[in-house]
This record gives structure tokens, sequence and C-alpha cells, in this order.
């Protein structure tokens, strides 16, 4: 009974497509911090889905409780022990940091998610009244199907080659059969699934922040991508400070998109309050090893708005031998297991073309 | 021209029972040589460095379950 009440209820969050997390007060009141998705979870694919994330800070009522101060940590899922993800470099890592004002106590921002497992939404709510709550509510998310079913393919080609050449050795005994065989699998294997061409990947690298200074209808804003370029695995922290003519912080909001430019679609999208110095900040991970773009559009309340960007070239990094080695592994073994079924299989075949020979004589 | 038939007749009882010695050597040299040239060629499309290989088959190692790019 108690293992249908737990597996329903992991159902009932995958569907919901959130996680909540309950915390109480500093003064005993029940706060919870909520993240829901859209798409849910059990529909959303790494890498590929563009997910409206939504933090919600709720009372005791299920309301949201307006002009709360949330600094949010989103954590990557934690490195698999034998399974590794195509970003390992991106395993136990950290996506995206923030620290802002909801005045509606809501939080909303688009993010796409690079690796399945679960991300740890690290959430520090402060109160009104300043009291603090912390939760750690929690988004897990199922791989890409389609890499799911093309791992099979290939173990399935690579059985069947394994296979035909236990049956070639044994059969024929030419070494080189199965030498050929082996090429020629394997190649038309990698050709059925590429599916594009080159990545372009950039390995430029700057250490220095880079700071874009930029004027119009009477604003001044000063954007700064610290460092000036990005490493997978590591943050890009985005501050801007924005001003009116006569030097006075300007009110108003900022939208960042990070644009992935290989395929020009965008990985981040945050929309956020400016302080009350005129001043935002984020800090976000660009996880794949290629050319970004940070496009940054300025509204202010008095509907003036100014707009810029900022290349940003990323730095990948070939994933570690032991990770790689354990991944070959992992490859050959239905080589050897479809070698051993080839062999044995052979052997029979020879057996049954020879005994009659033998009984007739 | 019975003892010919003979001595065939036993060299192939040999065969079918156990290999032989040389049989054995180049069978096993043969299923050496399957499993390094599988395990060279996986390396060199899914976990080669070399910018080209790497580049050519980006979207392929990103495309596979447990395949690490970068």
């Amino acid at each position: 009974m108690r293992r249908f009440l737990i597996i329903g209820t992991l159902l009932l969050s995958l569907l919901m497509g959130s996680v909540a997390v309950a915390q109480q007060g500093g003064d005993g009141r029940p706060v919870r911090v909520l993240v829901e998705t859209e798409p849910p979870a059990n529909a959303i694919v790494p890498d590929e889905t563009l997910v409206t994330t939504r933090l919600r800070v709720l009372d005791a009522a299920g309301n949201p409780l307006p002009g709360v101060r949330a600094a949010v940590h989103v954590d990557t899922p934690p490195r698999p022990n034998i399974i590794t993800t195509d970003f390992p470099f991106v395993e136990d890592t950290t996506l995206l940091e923030l620290e802002t004002t909801l005045p509606q106590g809501e939080l909303t921002f688009q993010a796409l998610y690079p690796i399945r497992g679960t991300y740890t939404f690290r959430t520090r709510v402060t109160l009104p009244d300043g009291q603090v709550v912390e939760a750690r509510p929690t988004l897990s998310l199922r791989e890409n199907p389609d890499e799911v079913r093309n791992i099979l393919v290939l173990v399935g080609l690579l059985f069947a080659f394994g296979l035909l050449s236990g049956l070639i050795i044994r059969l024929t005994g030419r070494p080189g059969a199965a030498t050929v065989t082996t090429l020629v699998v394997l190649m038309l294997a990698g050709r059925t699934v590429w599916a594009h061409g080159p990545s372009g990947e950039t390995t430029s690298r700057q250490d220095e922040p880079v700071t874009v200074v930029r004027e119009a209808n009477g604003l001044r804003v000063t954007a700064t991508v610290a460092p000036g370029s990005g490493a997978v695995g590591r943050l890009n922290t985005i501050t801007l400070r924005a001003t009116v003519d006569n030097g006075t912080p300007a009110r108003g909001s900022v939208s960042v998109d990070a644009i992935h430019l290989e395929d020009n679609v965008p990985i981040y999208r945050f929309v956020l309050p400016l302080e009350a110095d005129g001043t935002a900040q984020v800090a976000a991970q660009l996880f794949d090893g290629t050319d970004h773009e940070l496009r940054f559009t300025l509204r202010t309340d008095d509907g003036r708005t100014v707009a810029w960007k900022i290349p940003v070239a990323v730095e990948g990094f070939a994933p570690p031998l032991t990770v790689k080695l354990r991944s070959l592994g992992l490859l050959m073994i239905p080589v050897v297991v479809g070698l051993a079924v080839g062999l044995r299989a052979g052997h029979s075949i020879t057996a049954g073309r020879r005994q009659p020979a033998l009984g007739a004589r | 021209m019975d003892q010919v038939t003979t001595g065939l007749g036993v060299a192939h009882r040999h065969a079918v029972g156990t290999l032989t010695w040389a049989q054995s050597n180049v069978a096993l040299l043969q299923v050496g040589l399957v499993l390094v040239t599988a395990a060279l060629v996986l390396w060199a499309i899914l976990f080669s460095n070399y910018p080209l290989v790497h580049d050519t088959f980006h979207e392929l190692r990103h495309s596979l379950y447990f395949v690490p790019c970068h």
C-alpha cells in the first residue's frame, strides 16, 4: 500500500510538472516555494525544449506572497556513477544564479535544460517582514526519447556486427573479412544517424570582463559580462546599470535573451526588474561550446527603450578520459556478446555440415 | 587407397571435435583483430578530440544516450 502511495505521488508530481517544498517562515507561518514548468516535466526534452519556469512563493493559503526577495541557484543534476550524459562538464555545476525582488511573488524565466536528471532550485526567500525561508524544490527530467532509441539501434548494430564477425571467422576463416565488415557496418551506422554538419566550435577565450555602454532615448546603460567569454560548466555574470538623463537610476525592467548562434535559438530568456539603484544581475552557464549572443532590451516605466547585443564565445572541453573509456567499454559489450554468439553459432553450423560425412563413412 | 581415405577421415574427425593449435591461434587472432578494430573505429567516431572528426560527428555524439561530447 505504501509502495502504491509513493508511486502515485511520483506520478502526480510528474503530471503536474512541478515539485513543491514547504518550509516554515520565521514566525511559524508555512511558506511554500513551488517550481512549475510549461510544458510539464515529462514532456521536456533536454537540450531541445525551451522551458518556461515559474518559481512561486506561496503563503499557507496557496496565495502568492507579494514583495518578497528571492535568491535562486539552479544546480544541474549530480554526476552519474556509470552512464554519463552528453555534457559531462555540465553535470554537478550551477546553471543559473539570480537574485531579484518578486513584486507578485513569482519569478518567471525561460531556460533550455541541457541534460537529463534532477535539477535543484536552491532558493532563499526574504519575506517583507525580513524573515528568511530556504527551500530546495527540484525538477526531474528524463532523457530525450530519440537518444534512447538511437543508442538501442547502435547497440543492435554492434551486436549484429559481432555476430556476423563471429560467423565469418568460424565459417570462412578469413581474418580480412571480419575487418572489412567492421568498417562497412560502423561507417553505415555513422552515416545513418549523422544529422547535421560541423558545429563551428570556437576556442577563443577572454577572462577579462566585457563592458558595453549604450546611450539612446535619454537612457544610459552599462552592461558587463564577466568573464568576457564562456566555458562549459562555468557561469557568466551579466550585470547592467541604467540611468536616465540626470544620472538618476532608471525604473523599469530589462529582458535578456541568450542566443545559441549555431541554430539561432534562445537558451535563456529573463525579464528582470531593475533594482532601486537601476541595476540588474543574473549569472548563467552557456553550456554549449560554440558562439552565443546576449540580446538586451531595456524598457523604462515611462516608455523609453534601448536595445543592444554582446557576443560571447564559449569554450568546449573534451570529456574526461575515464568517462570516454567507460562509455567505450559499454559500447563494446554488445560487440563481445555478438562475437561470442556468432562463434558459437558458426561452430554449430560447421559441426552440422561435417557430422553427416563422418557418419556416412 | 583405403588407407588414404581413412587418413582423411581421421583428419576430419579431429577438425570437428576440437580446433588444432594453429586453428585456435588464428581464430583468437581474428577475434582480437575484430575487437581492436571495432574499438578503434568507435573511438575515432565517438570519442576522438580531433576537431575535424569531432565537428563531423558532433550531432551524432549528442544523439546517443551515453556518449559524452563536451
